[in-house]
């Protein structure tokens, strides 16, 4: 696939570079700064974007910035956002537009990098890769009545993976349980939370964040 | 046997009894604030004096007349004057105003005071912290990257000898490195919030509110981004304010609402929780957010009726 790459730090992004190479890619441009960013983004069309948050000039969110722009141009152009900090309030923002093709990853999780590239894969195929600190905090949000407390604990264990976005199977392989196992999980997780009950890998991310309250822009009164 | 010389606050002096002396006296004749006083006392002599005088003196009169016999343009004066009187007192009030309490210098004095105490206060403050983030590097990142260092050498050596230990060495030095990733992010944290760099005060206000155990309800009125230590200090503020409440209040409903009033930004949490925090908690955090907030010439006001609800508003003057 064709992916490009906007990173400020120069070590990091010939590392990804490289990385995103040796799996095979190509890089179709790697650019420093929000507006080169946006202007690649939108003048490449890639398969897959790797987007660095906080990009010169201001240091502020551009990349995030222009990754919100870019896919309000492009709706659903696929972006991995990369960061050094997790926030649920990007997390929702980047979730918001409900087009899917959206990862949000510390950028830790580079080091990892077969973890990194499957999700950096799912993303490119218009599914959902979210870090788990990401998920974590969404799953700690508390709720008046929390019908979270209804599940076992590997019942939440498999919640918390589907919200990051992994196929029961690459779910089946972490927990090292059978597929089938994994569909009886998500059965009972989805008939204990009221949602419909999906195979299809994105909508069932959406279903289950917008359940925990995640695709809500903002919770001001 | 004294041999040395007394000092009476002025000068030195060869007795003590000398120097006594003289400091008594310049207590009493040269003290600032006594002159100021004696300058009131021949003010309101000149000014309040004669003209609350006037009504007595009109009464006096108009009596004085009555008796003599013109008793309706004597009964006249009285009652003018008992009608008059209030107002005369009005003079009181500015030459009052002028000459008592404290004069210039005393006033200033004592804001001298305040702010060498805000001064202590901000030095020892920034101490701490200094050692906190000394620490937090020293026993986190740099111990990990020595431990880093070390695994790779390690590695390096047995990298043809023995490849396979060479790679679980590896593995662990990774491990290391996220371990020390983590522990940057949380005192990078501490030290300025990303965010608030990123998104400026309500942003990382809303992320906050999303972060504490507690539901909170944001509202936010801020017309810009304010300057960088205020936007600060009230982030840590609302921080400790709702981790407050998180920990103590067992509230249901909490709001956390950034205004600007015209001349201070104003943060306000409010919770509907147990309440009866009392209002000058000596040595608590709230006390820390006070002290914080005097630095800046703002202030934390802490309303907290046992039963609740608790409202605590921090502001700082600043200009948007």
């Amino acid at each position: 696939m064709r992916v490009v790459i906007a990173e400020d730090l120069f070590l990091l992004r010939d590392g990804l570079v490289r990385l995103v190479q040796a799996y095979g890619h190509e890089v179709a441009a790697a650019v420093d700064s929000g507006p080169a960013a946006l202007e690649a983004l939108l003048k490449e069309r890639p398969d897959v974007a790797i987007v660095d948050v906080r990009l010169p000039p201001t240091f502020s969110d551009e990349g995030l910035q222009a990754a919100l722009a870019a896919r309000r141009e492009i709706p659903g152009l696929p972006v991995l956002i990369l960061s050094q900090h997790v926030e649920q309030l990007y997390a929702r923002e980047l979730l918001a537009d409900e087009h899917g093709g959206v990862g949000y990853q510390l950028k830790d999780r580079v080091l990892d990098a077969d973890d990194f590239m499957d999700g950096l894969t799912r993303v490119a195929n218009g599914g959902t890769a979210l870090d788990p600190a990401v998920v974590a905090k969404l799953l700690g949000r508390p709720r008046r009545a929390d019908p979270l407390a209804a599940l076992t604990d590997r019942e939440r264990q498999v919640l918390a993976l589907m919200a990051e976005g992994i196929s029961n199977t690459a779910i089946a392989a972490r927990l090292f349980l059978s597929e089938g196992a994994i569909s009886k999980y998500t059965t009972s997780i989805f008939a204990k939370l009221n949602l419909l009950p999906d195979d299809d890998t994105n909508r069932r991310v959406r279903a289950v964040l917008t359940y925990l309250g995640a695709s809500a822009g903002g919770d001001d009164g | 046997m004294a041999t040395g010389f007394w000092w009476d606050g002025v000068e030195y002096h060869r007795s003590e009894r000398e120097a006594r002396r003289r400091a008594g006296m310049n207590a009493r004749f040269h003290d600032p604030q006594v002159k100021w006083d004696g300058l009131w006392a021949f003010a309101a002599g000149v000014t309040v004096f004669p003209v609350t005088a006037l009504p007595v003196l009109g009464v006096a009169g108009g009596l004085g007349l009555a008796v003599d016999g013109r008793t309706v343009i004597g009964i006249l004066i009285v009652v003018l004057a008992v009608v008059a009187a209030p107002f005369a007192w009005r003079v009181f009030r500015p030459v009052a105003e002028r000459f008592l309490g404290p004069n210039a210098g005393s006033r200033l004095g004592r804001r001298v005071r305040e702010l060498e105490t805000i001064q202590a206060d901000l030095t020892q403050t920034q101490a701490a912290e200094l050692e906190r983030i000394e620490r937090g590097l020293h026993d986190g990142a740099q111990a990990r990257l020595v431990a880093m260092g070390m695994s790779m050498q390690a590695a390096e050596r047995m990298v043809d000898t023995d490849p396979e230990t060479a790679k679980v060495i590896l593995a662990e030095a990774r491990a290391s490195s996220k371990a020390a990733l983590a522990e940057l992010r949380s005192l990078v944290r501490g030290i300025n919030p990303p965010i608030l760099v990123e998104r400026g005060l309500v942003d990382a206000v809303r992320a906050l509110a999303l972060d504490v155990p507690v539901e909170v309800v944001v509202h936010a009125d801020v017309p810009s981004r304010p300057e960088r230590p205020v936007e600060s200090a009230i982030y840590f503020a609302v921080a400790e304010l709702l981790a407050n409440v998180a920990k103590h209040a067992h509230a249901g409903h909490v709001t956390a609402d950034l205004a600007y009033t015209g001349n201070a930004l104003v943060a306000t949490v409010t919770d509907d929780g147990v309440g009866g925090i009392p209002a000058t908690p000596a040595g608590s955090g709230l006390a820390g957010i006070a002290r914080r907030m005097a630095a800046f010439g703002g202030s934390l006001e802490v309303d907290s009726p046992a039963g609740g609800p608790t409202r605590a508003t921090v502001s700082v003057p600043c200009v948007l």
